[in-house]
């Protein structure tokens, strides 16, 4: 079997700090010179370029060497490739090469394959099993597919690779469940209200924890924006950073809380108070002039910012960071089961990925394999043809019968002759009893038929190494001479 | 014979109906992640769905054109919301309320059954001669079948709203509508229901009015049907109309809907059950209905 040709060069998460990683993500300008480099000192090979804010990853193949020859288990060199990998990178990201040696991971064969899965199944994210990488594997594969730089090996690769993620997540639903603080207060407040166009969202607090979570609700497109902070400068920062005009978003004082928690479908609550800012006793009073319209709270503070005893009253739903946190935790929980199934999908996948490999191989050995006999075939029928132009009538059979042992003995001259060496040598001994199995196998030669027939006999001289292949004609046959070339 | 076989199938139905309802309570309480719970519900929900509307059919072909009409029999009128009410149910959970039939399988059950009993212990053809007649029934029965789902949304406010406050969250293929969707769909649908019942029960009132000798007899004001249906058309009336008042909101509005569907079941009780004919009609020799018997027997 010809090993894959099949490189990985990178850098992820894993390995490089954040500032490296910026400095690697490719714009679209910086991709395109780093293909256009490749090719010149690279010409046919296949290359994919995968490259995100946690990754940046070349994958290669080179066409010629997957076509090596058979028998050759051991890896193509890739040493000159990935040291032109790493300079190239290092040039377009501007970088020392002491400063992305330590971070670079090169994977080879059946390791980039299986590495590669898992990038696509989400499993080697920073985020177990997030679903971004997904599109950013798919939208990496499309661009090499349109500049042309995918060939036999990487379009079977990515194509598997894709299919597999897919099927993963469907069979598993390990995407499933949120684990940031901002996605799952938006969680909440989607099992409440159906739309936001028509609700009011009232921030408390200014601070980061605010902004990651205003991030997060502003995706719900709410009809009103309200922004209090003891300090009215960080609450109009704050407004400026979620760019919203002044239609969507307002800053007001903190003194009309009472008039903003009456007008508030969400109430996000992230201050540094050390004592609540929201009391039953504000809130109850409030709730016949809302209509009984529900108010969700969500209180990310330490110490709290809203009173507990506020979620009995109704039509209140508070929400504090512990309940936040354990769904959290339920999420996780829930993934780490997903990942050991999504996990055996994918070690199942790459083995299925590589047989294919393996069966590409095969059907390149078995084309070439006819293509040499063909041509044996016509040399020969060639002769024949000649031959017989010139032969009498009664000449015809014996002619015929040459035909048919001379390409018989062609066809069988270079395996026999391989076989007869390697037994000469005598330095591998089961090296020529695979040879002899191996043709038992092919072409049905166990011992009865052999006996019955008597083609062929290859014949182990008892106490020697040297194995006399012969020719053993049939009756109608004169004997010939072992292994006649013709 | 086709009551016979109308209440052999509806018993198939209601069987595969309270089949559907338990696999709906198991998905409420555990996960699905494979969806084979979800499938299995669903599919059950559409044969009972399909087995309705087929048995509606077969009494529209099978039972004397004399005799049948779209309400023709309490049995008709149960089976007619029932296969409207599951059919509804599924279209609006498909559009907006992810969730509804696990609350709506348990009334689909009972409406079932009860059909079983109209069908099989209590069977009367109504005597529906005046237009009159046919518009209270068709407001009246088009009316529950509102309140119906409404009572079905009600239940499943009630059960989000409670899980909400304990914090508990749905999992994995637990898919449940907002509290605004489901208490949207509440108000929807008790508007339209009380409109039709509105509708109906003024018809009906026409008719009593109208007609001089009913079985009501002079004190029609007095007979539990009636102060039945001025309860339930009070409740609701006072609750749709100061609605902007809030009082139909949130958790008030699931219970009334609940308490509503519970008032005109009983009603419907006292009408098919309790008395023994239908007091809509005037007392007279009856035609139709010696005819009916006769066919019948």
């Amino acid at each position: 079997m010809a090993a894959l040709s099949l490189l990985m060069v990178g850098i992820n998460h894993r390995t490089a700090p954040l500032e490296l990683r910026e400095r690697l993500a490719l714009n679209e300008q910086a991709r395109d010179e780093f293909y256009r480099v490749l090719a010149q000192h690279l010409g046919q090979t296949e290359c994919i370029l995968l490259s995100t804010c946690n990754r940046t990853e070349i994958y290669l193949s080179h066409p010629d060497q997957s076509q090596a020859p058979a028998g050759t288990d051991s890896l193509p060199d890739h040493h000159d490739d990935v040291q032109l990998l790493v300079k190239l990178l290092g040039q377009i990201s501007n970088l020392d090469m002491d400063c992305l040696l330590p971070a670079i991971i090169v994977n080879e064969g059946e390791q980039a394959v299986t590495h590669l899965f898992r990038v696509a199944c989400g499993l080697d994210s920073m985020v177990l099993g997030e679903a971004q990488i997904l599109g950013q594997v798919k939208r990496a594969y499309e661009v090499a597919q349109q500049r042309k730089t995918a060939g036999a090996v990487l379009h079977v690769l990515f194509q598997r690779a894709i299919g597999t993620a897919k099927s993963a997540r469907t069979d598993t639903g390990m995407a499933r469940g949120r684990i940031s603080v901002g996605s799952v207060a938006v969680d909440f407040a989607r099992q409440i209200f159906e739309r936001f166009d028509d609700k009011t969202v009232l921030a408390i607090g200014a601070g980061e924890v605010a902004k990651l979570t205003l991030r997060h609700l502003s995706t719900l497109q709410p009809a009103r924006l309200l922004i209090t902070n003891r300090s009215l400068s960080r609450a109009n920062a704050l407004l400026e950073q979620l760019a919203l005009t002044p239609e969507q978003g307002e800053v007001r004082s903190f003194d009309q809380l009472e008039e903003m928690l009456l007008a508030a479908d969400v109430v996000i609550a992230s201050t540094s108070a050390d004592q609540p800012l929201i009391t039953p006793q504000q809130i109850k009073p409030l709730l016949r002039r809302r209509r009984h319209r529900p108010l969700v709270i969500i209180d990310l503070a330490l110490p709290r910012n809203v009173d507990p005893a506020v979620h009995s009253l109704p039509d209140v739903y508070l929400y504090n960071l512990d309940d936040l946190q354990s769904v959290i935790s339920e999420t996780f929980q829930y993934r780490e089961q997903q990942i050991k199934q999504c996990t055996e999908i994918l070690n199942r996948s790459v083995v299925l990925c590589m047989h294919e490999f393996e069966n590409r191989d095969i059907g390149q050995v078995i084309r070439a394999l006819r293509q040499k006999l063909h041509a044996l075939g016509y040399d020969e029928q060639k002769r024949t043809t000649r031959k017989i132009a010139s032969a009498n009538p009664q000449d015809i059979d014996r002619i015929i019968q040459e035909h048919s042992r001379r390409l018989i003995n062609k066809i069988l001259h270079l395996p026999l002759a391989t076989l007869d060496r390697q037994n000469r040598l005598g330095s591998d001994q089961s090296t020529a009893e695979d040879y002899m199995r191996t043709l038992r196998q092919l072409f049905d030669l166990d011992d009865h038929k052999t006996k019955d027939h008597e083609l062929y006999s290859i014949k182990r001289k008892q106490g020697g190494k040297h194995i006399d292949v012969s020719v053993i004609p049939s009756k109608s046959h004169t004997p010939a001479s072992s292994v006649d070339s013709g | 014979m086709p009551e016979f076989i109308t209440s052999i199938l509806l018993a198939i139905l209601t069987a595969l109906s309270l089949v559907a309802s338990t696999v709906a309570a198991v998905r409420l309480r555990k996960d699905d992640t494979s969806g084979v719970l979800r499938r299995l519900q669903h599919s059950l929900l559409g044969i009972c769905v399909t087995g309705t509307g087929l048995l509606f059919v077969y009494r529209t072909i099978y039972i004397p054109p004399q005799v049948w009409q779209p309400l023709g029999s309490h049995v008709d009128g149960l089976l007619l919301i029932a296969t409207l009410f599951a059919a509804a149910v599924l279209f609006v959970q498909r559009a907006s309320v992810q969730g509804l039939t696990a609350f709506a399988l348990p009334l689909l059950t009972i409406l079932l059954a009860w059909s079983i009993c109209a069908s099989a212990w209590t069977y009367e053809p109504f005597k529906i001669e005046s237009v009159w007649t046919k518009a209270h029934k068709a407001g009246v029965y088009l009316g529950s079948l509102f309140f119906c789902i409404a009572a079905a949304a009600g239940m499943m406010y009630l059960y989000i709203q409670r899980r909400l406050q304990r914090h508990q969250r749905p999992g994995p293929g637990q898919h449940l509508a907002s509290l605004e969707a489901t208490e949207q769909l509440i108000i929807r649908t008790a508007t339209l229901g009380f409109a039709l019942l509105t509708f109906g029960l003024v018809c009906g009132l026409i008719l009593v009015v109208d007609t001089p000798h009913t079985s009501l007899g002079p004190t029609w004001w007095l007979s539990p049907k009636v102060i039945l249906a001025a309860l339930v058309w009070l409740i609701y009336a006072i609750v749709m109309n100061v609605r902007f008042a809030t009082a139909f909101r949130g958790t008030r509005a699931a219970w009334l809907s609940i308490v509503g569907v519970i008032l005109i079941m009983a009603i419907f009780g006292v009408v098919n059950t309790l008395s023994d004919e239908d007091d809509d009609q005037p007392q007279f020799v009856d035609n139709k209905k010696i005819e009916v018997d006769a066919w019948r027997h």
